[in-house]
């Protein structure tokens, strides 16, 4: 029974992992909690759940469409919403406002079918909208204002993330319906009985898969080139220009990377409960964000340490105490890491440099 | 090969550099002295394209470079290594070398450099697996120096580089900038400590309150009567 329930914790301890990873790695280089990563983490279940039915049932085709989708998705989003905030300059918010003109349209298409949206006034109010305000911002005539203090800016990007997570979800509940999807069996891998235990292929798939994703990413960030410039950004990002590093690539790499490992668990998630809903990814979100800082945010280790913990936390609580407790458990942990130790397992107190 | 001219650049509403104009020639050790909060390190940062300047020119080899982002500059061959050190803490001491070579791809050639530092500071390569935090002031010293030459520079701009270093350390730190010199690195230098900045430099310039006071020899700065009251005690 006990080692029954450890294996359904570590399933979904190494999906906590996974989106856990992208939280802390995002955190570690430009101190920004990224809210929206639970719904890119979702919009990986989503694409899977989309190529599943309409292109490939391979597995493999799911997962790496999936990924790539989200990769793409996570440097837009970095680019159309947080860069502007960290340098206000008119070509950086003309990409913003074309991002809010896509987002609208694919909102618009999901809700109403192509048909009518070239005959709608809607559209071209829109897109004139957009055509004024892009030419004023080229022509200088809107001004842009940084909002000066790392403080203030700080602020401005956790609202935005807030903001681009509910953008996130809604345009897939417009799209796709606010009802969750069925996810067709793309991986089936059967199960076996062992002294009296029921172990599911799926489950062992799924915890090998996160393990091995993790040591690519270990690899990626402390073997590569481009994961020691990333380091190197977390750590001074003006000493690392000074190396000839350019923030912004490195910071958008950092998110692709990210996003591409949420939608691996987004894919798993469906493939192993063969549900998907838009609203998946506030709760899935949150707690992969608690794991992060059980873990220690910033730190990958702890990142994923916590995920597995969290994961077995939770379905312990469940078995042994009661079912309803299962939220509670989580953030029961998270409450707890923020009196006892609110720099987590692996965090190291920061020193405020003057 | 450096040429700024009438530089100005403000933080918010304070301006810091109230038209500063320098030159650097090929294959000289130039120094720019002056008190803390003169404008030495915003006058490095604004060349280095850290920081923007509002009004100016800064050319380099005929180039002009005025509000060019940092990383790009460091490609053209002008490097800093900046004040306070700023090493990568949490990276060691190879990690930090081979980032300093982080635009440059001829493998040989960075072994090579990765040699001449280790022969320029053999504590560099005793520690070459320990991290860059744990080292003492004056290593992480040489590791900045070391990590700016693994760039390959053609200028160097070393800024403050004896701050809170031991009076032995920084005869060392200068005996390896001279030779750094010699092996045909161009370099502008800033420092508080003026005596054995304007010792080991050719040519000079004071700053004060975000402008040139004065440029002269070093040798004849030396002798100055008010550069020695100011800056050198008496």
């Amino acid at each position: 029974m006990v080692i029954q329930q450890l294996l359904n914790g570590l399933t979904l301890g190494g999906i906590y992992a996974l989106i856990a990873l992208g939280y802390t790695m995002i955190y570690g280089i430009v101190k920004l909690i990224n809210f929206a990563h639970g719904d890119v983490f979702m919009l990986g279940a989503f694409v899977g759940f989309y190529v599943a039915v309409h292109f490939s049932s391979n597995f493999i085709v799911v997962i790496l469409v999936a990924m790539a989708f989200c990769m793409l998705l996570g440097l837009l989003i970095e680019r159309t919403a947080y860069r502007p905030l960290r340098s206000p300059s008119a070509s950086n918010l003309i990409g913003t406002v074309i991002m809010v003109g896509v987002i609208a349209a694919a909102a618009f298409l999901g809700r109403n079918g192509m048909n009518t949206l070239f005959t709608s006034a809607v559209f071209y109010e829109g897109l004139a909208l957009i055509g004024v305000v892009i030419f004023l911002l080229a022509k200088g005539k809107i001004r842009v204002k940084h909002a000066g203090a790392s403080g203030t800016s700080r602020i401005n990007a956790l609202i935005t993330a807030i903001g681009m997570s509910i953008v996130l979800s809604n345009t897939v509940a417009i799209i796709n319906g606010p009802q969750r999807v069925t996810f067709p069996p793309v991986l089936e891998l059967g199960s076996w009985n062992v002294a009296g235990m029921n172990i599911s292929g799926l489950q062992l798939f799924i915890i090998t898969a996160s393990l091995v994703l993790m040591f690519i990413l270990y690899f990626i960030v402390h073997k590569t080139k481009a994961g020691m410039a990333m380091r190197a950004v977390s750590q001074n990002i003006n000493a690392a220009r000074l190396m000839g590093i350019n923030p912004d690539k490195v910071i958008g790499f950092t998110f692709a990377l990210g996003s591409a490992l949420a939608a691996a668990a987004g894919v798993l998630v469906g493939v192993f409960y063969t549900v998907a809903d838009p609203n998946m990814g506030s709760m899935y979100g949150l707690k992969a964000f608690v794991a992060a800082v059980f873990g220690g945010i910033g730190s990958l280790p702890g990142a994923m340490v916590g995920g597995f913990a969290l994961g077995v936390a939770e379905v312990f609580g469940v078995a042994f105490i009661a079912p309803a407790f299962r939220d509670a458990i989580a953030f029961g942990i998270l409450i707890l890491v923020l009196i006892i130790k609110p720099t987590g397992i692996f965090g190291s107190n920061v020193k405020e440099k003057v | 090969m450096l040429k700024v001219k009438n530089l100005k650049t403000n933080y918010g509403k304070i301006q810091a550099l109230h038209g500063v104009s320098i030159n650097v020639y090929k294959g000289e050790i130039v120094t720019i002295i002056g008190a803390n909060g003169a404008g030495k390190t915003t006058l490095l940062n604004t060349i280095s394209g850290i920081l923007k300047s509002s009004a100016g020119k800064i050319s380099f080899n005929g180039t002009d470079i005025t509000n060019v982002p940092a990383e790009k500059i460091v490609r053209a061959g002008l490097v800093q290594s900046p004040e306070g050190r700023q090493i990568f803490p949490l990276l060691n001491v190879e990690e930090n070398l081979q980032l300093g070579a982080y635009l440059r791809a001829d493998k040989e050639r960075i072994d090579e450099d990765l040699r001449r530092v280790h022969e320029m500071f053999p504590r560099l390569n005793e520690r070459r697996k320990q991290l860059g935090g744990t080292l003492s002031g004056g290593e992480q010293q040489m590791l900045a120096i070391g990590r700016a030459l693994m760039s390959k520079p053609e200028l160097l701009l070393l800024d403050e580089p004896s701050l809170g270093l031991s009076p032995i350390f920084v005869q060392q730190i200068f005996e390896v900038i001279r030779e750094i010199n010699s092996q045909g690195t161009t370099i502008l230098l800033v420092e508080q400590n003026a005596h054995v900045a304007l010792q080991t430099a050719d040519r000079g310039y004071v700053i004060a309150t975000g402008q040139i006071i004065m440029d002269d020899d070093a040798k004849a700065l030396l002798k100055h009567d008010s550069v020695r009251k100011a800056y050198l005690g008496g």
